[in-house]
Order: C-alpha cells, then structure tokens, then sequence
C-alpha cells in the first residue's frame, strides 16, 4: 500500500511541474490574446481593456495561481473566443477522443502482442518472415500517411468503410465502430510495431534464461514454456512500454481526428492555439498531459502487482 | 499418490552410459565436446563428476537429459536409463522421463528460478505437467518442502524466490527434481553459489534423499572436499575425456592419472602441512577449439612421454581394482601416493613491518528511506578494528551477509564510513579532498572476484593495465609500453599479450591483467574480494602463487576477502572471522586454524568441504531478524542459549573481543582458550 502512496504523490507532484510548463509556455509564446479578440480594428485603448477585463495585466504568478485555484475547484476558465466554459467545450468533444484511443489502444496491445509472440517462438519460418515484414512495414509508416492509404484503400477503392465523420456511440453503436475502424487502425499500426519489436526482442531473451530450462527439466512442453514462463517474464518491459506509447496514442489521436474529420478535442487545441484562447488551450493541453502521465502510471502499478521484486527494491 | 519408486534387481545400474561422443558446432567448425564416455550409476550411488570449466561434465548432464544446447548434438553412444536408450526416444517421451525419472538441481538457484511465480506454484507444475490433480499437487507440493527443510514450509510456500535466502531456494531446486522419487538425480555443482555453512546442509540433504529414496545421483563440481564427504565414486574429466574413474577413497589416495595427482595436490587443504608455495599445474585447461593431439595433458603433464604427444591413450581398467580405470600411457606401471610435495615448510612469523592499514571501531550503517521523514539503519558494519602491516596478508572470512564486501568497500573508500577513523598509509579518507583522495587511491587498490566482468573487453590488455598509469601520470607516452611489458612480466604473463583482447585470454590469465592492473600504481595495499574463486581448480594454484610472490617481491599487504578456508589459512597471516558485521574472531591464522575459539569459527572450520558431512555442527538455521543487544550469535550458536537455556548471559551482554591467546581474541562469553 504504501507503494501505491507513494507512487500516486510523485505524480501529483509531476502534475503540478506540468501545470506550470503548460500555463508559461504559452504565455510566453508570441502573440497577445487582447488583440485576437478585441479585433483587427481595435484603438490602443480598446485593447488595454480587453487585456484588464481578462486580467492578463495581473503579474504572471498570480494569473497562474488563480488560475490553478479555479482549476482545481473545477473550474477551466471560459474561453476568449468563444465566450463558453471551457469544461463544457470538453465535455461535448472529449467522447470523441476517447472512443479513438481507446479503440487505438485495444488493437494496439492486441496487434502487439501477437505479432511479438509470433516474431520472438513461431516455427513457421514463412509466416514469421511475412510478420517482420509487417511490423517492419507498419513501423516506418506514420499515422498520417497509413491514414491516407487506409482511406484509399478501404473508403476509396473497395468503400467497404467511411472515409471520415463519426455517429454517435450510444445512438449507434455499429455505426460509429465502422467510423472507428481507420482511424484506430492508422493510429495503433506504427507503436503496435515498435511494442511488437519489443516484446520478441524481450521474449528472446526471455526463453535463454535459466528458469526456462528449469521448466524443461520438469517435463513442460514447449507450449507452456511459452506462455506460461517466457511471456510473463517479458510482460514487465511490455507494459512499461504499453504506458509510454499511450502517450504516443493522444498526440497521434490530434493529427488522426483532423484527417479523418472527427470533431475530437485536437481540433479544439489547434483552434485554441491559433487564435489564443489560453484558457482553452492551457486546459487542453494539461488534460492530454495528464492523461500520458496517468497511464504511465497505471502501467507502473500493473507491473508491481505483476513482479513482486519491484516493491520489494522501491522499500529498500 | 503419485511418486513411483524404480527399484532396479540384480544391481543392474540406473543409467548406462556407453560411448557417448557429442560434438560442438563452432563457427570454426565441429569440435568434439564428449569422447566416448562410458560409466554407469547404480541405485542409491552417488557418482561425482570433477573437471575444469570445458571439460565437459556439465554437457554431459545435459546430454543425459535430452536437454543439449542447439550448438551440440550427440553424435555416437547409448544413454542407457534402465536399459531403455534415452536418444532413441522421442521428444514426446522424453517430456514424460524429465521430471519424473529424471530430475537435475542447476548451479545457482536464483537464475533457475521463475522469478515472478511463487515457489509453491513452481513446485506444484514439476507434479500437475505429469498429469497430478490440483489438489494432489498442492498436498504433494507442501510435502516436499517439508523433505528438504525448509522450516514454516506452510506460510512460505505463498512466497516468492527472492523472499527465499540462497540455501532455501537450493532446497526448493532440489525439492522439484525429487518431486516424483526420480531413478536418476543430477546436481550441477548444486552449492557452488552457496555459503560452506549452506553447502553443508544442502550436501546432507543430498545424501539423506538417496538413502531416504533409492535415487542414483550424478554429483557434478570442481571441489575435490565436496566429492570426498559425498561421493561413493568418481569419475575426472579432462577435455571432454574420461580421464580416471575409481572409488572416492582410492582416486583421494592412490591416483593414477598424473591429472588428478596434481589436481590433488595444488589444491589447498585444511589438515595438510602448509607450503611455502602450492604445487601448480601449469598451464590452462584446453580450450575445446583447439585441443592438442594425443593425451589432451600432455602439455601440462610432467610425467609426459613421447608416446603421449601422438597417441591418445584409451580408458583401460587397472588391474588390481575392477572399479578403477585410467586413460594414461604412463600411469598403470606407477601408482603414485599422495606424499607431501617438495616445496619446504611454510615460512612462520614476519618481522614486525609498518602498519599500512588501520581500522579503528569503524562502522558503516546503510540508513534506507521509505518516507522522506521515517528511516531505517541496517548495521553493515558494527564496530570493527584491526590493522595490516606491509607485507602480510589479513583474511576476511564468513558468510555472505556478514559485513565483509561492505568493509572492503569502506578500506577502499568508495563507501563512507558512519563512524571510527579508517586510515591508510597514515591518511584517512573521511574528510579528505579530491586530492587527498585521488593520492589515497593511489596507495590502496582492489583485484575483483570475476576476472571476466572487472575488464573492459573493448580494451586491449595493455591498455587497461596502461589507465592507471596515465590517470596518475605515472609514465610518459614513451615510456607506457614499458612500463605495461613490465607489469605483464610480473604477473607471468608474455609482453605478447598486451595488445590481445580480454576474450582472447582465459580466466586465469584475465585474473593476472587484474593483478597487474593493481599493480600498476605500485599501491601499498591490495583488497581482493574473492580473487581464486571464479577460476578453474588447476589454475586457482597458480594465482595463490603469484600473489604470494607480489607480496614477497613487492611489500605489498594484502587484505583478502574469501569464503575457501582453506586458502585463506595458505595464503593469509592473520584472520578475522566476521558475523553481522562484527570480528567475533581474530587472531594468527596458525592459532585460528589450530584452536578456533570461538563457536562460529568452529562451526565454519566444520562446515568446510572436505571435513566430512557425518559431524553435525549445532549450527541453527539463520532466520531472517538477527537478534539484537547480547551477542549476535546466540539465536544459532551450538554452545549459547539455543542448545543451553541456562546460558542466560548471551542475551544480556554484548561479548568483547578479549584474548584467549597470544594477539588471539574471541567475542564469546564461552570462548575456549588456547591453553584449554
């Protein structure tokens, strides 16, 4: 338990670091708010009022510090252009995202997972060559040319599935799997690839260590040496990795809902950042930030239930 | 139930080794690994298999298992289990035979563990893949635990190995081989990694389940005491050859092959006469690549005849023993004894010299932090004082655990000490600058247990012997490449070898880079924290021998850190005997080895191999809190409270080291004099 503790304030502790980083980046960043929405032909004067009413001329520590108060109650601010609050401009795009991650993710560990067990024991030497092809294939493609070519292929050519726009999952849930299917499939192929590598990699080794032949002199047949001493014994780094490419997920989820017309939270965020919108965009970014940092998180905590030696040396 | 007992009439043996020829496919090409092997174990036999590394004895365990390494297949012979040829058999078949008529007990029990299982999980697999129910398994599983004693066995069979000390997760290692009463049982230097004390009890164990169980076991390791507490007959390997093959008593005292005569002899014995030097093989074992014609000895022989360099000589019975056979052109017409060697007696007593370390009351405590408020300190160290004059060598010896790495590491200066002064050459390191520092490096150097790992293999001999040279600015760039031929000249290594790389070398000679590394700064003092006993039994002579010649030659001291008592009384003047974290003996070694005073030192003298397993010590199993206030020993002391109730004063007072002899000192209430 006391691991557990003790992870979780290490993270509150990045979070707020974070939260920092996000809110001066982009105040520091070139270009004023005041300006954005006081409009093209605003005085001086005008502008200077627009900047009081925002109360962007308080001194930067106490604008963080308000502004960390009100989020911590709740409270994201309202956005400078479009006059709404910020949790709820979230709210009505966050489902979106999540669908797409979430569907990304599935098929990632999925993927992953066989085409790594596949990679590291497969006997076939035919289909484990076609699987490194694949992998390899999917690794040095990008989420936003395979999205381009998975259009193509499957909107365009055979129009099995839609180019782009979504339907509501509750509505429809069969439709808006369909709309899922790209999309979470152009953002999950690249770290599906690099998880799969991994993890053969990690299995290699796995089955030259000693207890594997321990498992041998017992009598276990190959099959159960496989997937019961070697895979578990790699699942460690797996997941570690698995929480790192989470974050790989949101990032490649903002470029993905552009091209597949998805109205996620990253077209908020480009909106957001062109035209100043701190509020919206420092609310964005810490979301998508804290989420990676959570995942990380969870994925620690999966591993200490998973391999009791990592409590073990955190107490030392 | 589901064990099965395989009686064997007619004494026929449980496995039948004939002819057995394996081979190594090298990038170089096939290289024979095993020739024509031919032995037999009986039930109830215990068959101990010695060699050097690459001599081929633990392929041949895993050749009986079916279990050979993709590099190496069985090219010729019969493996013959009860009659049946285990290489006729199918990998189906052979499936069925491990871990139920086959069991094996590897090395070190950590690596052979399945780190994220728990150890009773592990142990009901060995039963429930050979078709047990679960709760068959499960009952069966405790049993075992049981068998082999490991105490608590129901609350610790939920644990995981790392939970298990190194003698624990041994007996859990032996607990799965025996877990269906297998006919042959194979133990691959089963206590290599284990403490003399741990070694002992694992040893008993073996031989407890062979009376208790029939079971015919091959007892593979490089320890000459361990075969001769254990062993009923012995088989010597040499490059993947059966040299000799002779019941225990008579290989120990009348060996033919000139191999294990030398063998014998260079190894350091506890109740031998000591030597001023140890009678060394020279040379290194073959390498299997590359192994010469004829006798693969020859080379190293000192008997050798012409006969020997062309022909090899067939393993052929000695008339007098039929149990007794040889591989040897010359042996069978000269039985030889095992006399003390020529080499005169030891050198007793050295001139009083400078006092080059001195530890005064120093304790090094590792505080851990769980909380940033809340702290926990473990003792390391407890309070420790002694010195080492130049020229002399003082031994550390006791348990893994006891403090002795952490106060080598103090000597060194790479852990701070908590309190005392430690001073070498008259300087301290507490409180010293980088200068200061970098000078005491200087004069205190260290040679470390694993020849392979403590060289960068990306660096040629010469240049790791030249870094120290160059850091302290020590030799010019001209003068550099004298100065390496120099210090290779010193350990015995040709001035060839410093533009070789450190895979080039064997382990010996990789252990002599390490010394002349050492060397390089001209240190006064040398902390060696194992330094012989990652080497090879027939090369182990000749390291001893060469720091034995440093120090004479140079002045050197030494601070040795070793668990081998025996090399320890050969190679060290003084010894501490060291239990959590405190000298609880100190003394001469001749007064040491000859009237060990106090109950832990006995214990270890009589744990040592080779001392016999029959004795039971008294010693109780370490459990995990070590007592504290009184002394640290009594929870499993023979003579203390554990055995004597009435010996209250153990727990009350803190035993101080006082004389029990001329510089003899012991920390025990019930110490025995010298003059008992």
């Amino acid at each position: 338990m006391a691991y557990y503790l003790r992870r979780l304030l290490g993270v509150l502790a990045t979070l707020l670091v974070v939260s920092l980083l996000v809110f001066s980046l982009l105040q520091l960043a070139p270009g004023d708010p005041a300006t954005v929405v006081a409009g093209p032909d605003a005085t001086p004067e005008q502008i200077a009022a627009v900047r009081a009413n925002l109360g962007l001329d308080a001194p930067f520590l106490s604008r963080y510090g308000g502004w960390l108060g009100d989020a911590l109650r709740g409270d994201l601010g309202t956005s400078y252009t479009l006059g709404q609050p910020v949790t709820d401009l979230i709210g009505q795009r966050l489902g979106s995202t999540l669908q797409l991650v979430i569907a990304a993710m599935l098929l990632m560990g999925v993927l992953s997972a066989a085409a790594g067990v596949v990679l590291a024991t497969g006997r076939n030497g035919a289909v484990r060559a076609a699987v490194d092809y694949l992998t390899t294939l999917a690794l040095s493609v990008p989420p936003f040319v395979s999205s381009i070519i998975l259009i193509f292929a499957f909107a365009v050519i055979w129009q099995v599935l839609p180019s782009g726009g979504e339907a509501s999952i509750t509505a429809d849930p069969g439709g808006a799997l369909r709309f899922l299917v790209l999309p979470a499939l152009a953002l999950a192929l690249p770290n599906a690839a690099v998880l799969a590598r991994l993890l053969a990699t990690d299995m290699r080794r796995s089955l030259q260590e000693e207890y594997v032949l321990t498992a041998r002199a017992k009598g276990a047949s190959r099959r159960r040496i496989v997937w019961r001493h070697a895979l578990p014994a790699s699942l460690n780094l797996y997941i570690v990795q698995l929480g790192i490419n989470f974050g790989n997920l949101i990032g490649g989820a903002l470029v993905v809902e552009a091209i597949f017309a998805r109205a996620g939270i990253g077209g908020l965020l480009v909106d957001a950042v062109t035209t100043r919108d701190y509020p919206t965009a420092q609310a964005v970014l810490l979301l998508t930030v804290a989420a990676a940092i959570l995942a990380q998180m969870v994925s620690e905590m999966v591993i200490a239930r998973v391999d009791p030696r990592v409590k073990a040396r955190a107490a030392r | 139930m589901i064990t099965t007992v395989h009686n064997t009439p007619d004494g026929e043996p449980v496995l039948r080794v004939r002819g057995l020829t394996a081979v190594l496919d090298l990038p170089t090409g096939p290289a024979t690994a095993l020739h024509e092997l031919d032995f037999d174990i009986g039930a109830g036999e215990i068959l101990g298999v010695v060699g050097e590394s690459g001599s081929g004895k633990s392929l041949t365990s895993l050749a009986v298992m079916r279990m050979l390494p993709d590099a190496a297949r069985v090219t010729a012979g019969q493996i013959l289990l009860h009659g049946e040829d285990l290489l006729t058999k199918s990998e189906k078949d052979m499936r069925r035979l491990r871990g139920r008529h086959l069991g094996i007990v590897f090395q070190d029990p950590l690596a052979y563990l399945h780190p994220l299982k728990r150890v009773g999980a592990q142990l009901r697999e060995s039963l429930t893949v050979h078709a047990a129910t679960r709760a068959q398994a499960a009952t069966r599983a405790l049993e075992l635990l049981k068998l082999v004693g490991i105490p608590d066995a129901e609350q610790r069979i939920d644990d995981y190995p790392h939970q298990f000390s190194g003698g624990m997760r041994q007996r859990v290692m032996i607990a799965m081989a025996v877990a269906h009463n297998p006919s042959l049982l194979i133990a691959d230097e089963p206590t290599t990694a284990l403490d003399v004390t741990i070694q002992a009890e694992i040893l008993r164990v073996l031989v407890r389940l062979r009376d208790e169980l029939g079971t015919a076991v091959m007892l593979i390791t490089h320890d000459i005491g361990v075969v001769e507490d254990t062993c009923d007959r012995v088989l010597v390997m040499y490059a993947g050859r059966i040299a000799e093959q002779a019941g225990t008593g008579t290989l120990l005292k009348s060996p033919r092959h000139p191999y294990t005569r030398e063998l014998l002899r260079s190894v350091p014995h506890l109740n031998t006469p000591l030597l001023d030097r140890l009678p060394a093989i020279p040379g290194q074992p073959p390498d299997p690549r590359n192994r010469p014609a004829g006798c693969p000895f020859h080379d190293r022989c000192p008997d050798v005849r012409d006969r020997c360099t062309r022909e090899m000589p067939p393993l052929e019975r000695v008339d007098a023993d039929p149990g007794h056979s040889v591989a040897c052109w010359v042996a069978p017409d000269t039985p030889v004894q095992i006399a003390a060697p020529a080499g005169g007696e030891r050198r007793t007593g050295r001139p009083e010299t400078e006092v080059i370390l001195s530890v005064e009351d120093v304790r090094v405590w590792y505080t851990s932090r769980r909380w940033p408020w809340s702290t926990e300190v473990v003792p390391a160290v407890d309070g420790v004082t002694f010195q080492a004059r130049q020229g002399t060598a003082v031994g550390l010896v006791g348990e893994s655990g006891c403090g002795k790495s952490t106060l080598a590491k103090a000597i060194l200066g790479l852990q701070p000490v908590t309190s005392g002064r430690l001073t070498v050459a008259g300087r301290e390191w507490s409180g010293a600058d980088s200068h200061q520092r970098a000078a005491l490096r200087r004069t205190v150097q260290m040679v470390f247990q694993d020849p392979y790992a403590s060289l960068n293999p990306r660096m040629t001999v010469g240049d790791s012997i030249a870094e120290p040279l160059r850091n302290y600015h020590l030799a010019g760039r001209s003068q550099l490449a004298g100065a390496v031929r120099e210090l290779l000249d010193q350990v015995g290594l040709p001035a060839r070898y410093a533009d070789s790389y450190p895979y080039q070398l064997s382990g010996g000679q990789r252990q002599r880079v390490g010394i002349a590394r050492a060397l390089a700064v001209s240190p006064k003092l040398i902390v060696a924290d194992e330094p012989v006993s990652a080497l090879d039994v027939s090369v182990q002579a000749q390291v001893i021998n060469l720091f034995d010649d440093l120090r004479d030659r140079t002045g050197v001291g030494y601070v040795f850190i070793t668990h081998d008592l025996a090399v320890a009384r050969h190679m060290c003047d003084d010894i501490l005997v060291m239990y959590a974290g405190r000298i609880v003996e100190s003394g001469p070694a001749s007064a040491i080895f000859a009237n060990p005073s106090h109950p832990y030192t006995r214990t270890l003298l009589a744990s040592a191999p080779g001392s016999g397993l029959t004795k039971d010590t008294g010693l109780k199993p370490a459990s995990g809190t070590r007592p504290t206030g009184g002394c640290r020993f009594r929870d499993r002391c023979p003579v203390g409270p554990a055995a004597n109730p009435q010996r209250t004063v153990c727990a009350e007072r803190d035993p101080a080291l006082d004389a029990v002899g001329p510089r003899h000192h012991a920390a025990c209430h019930f110490a025995e004099r010298d003059d008992r």
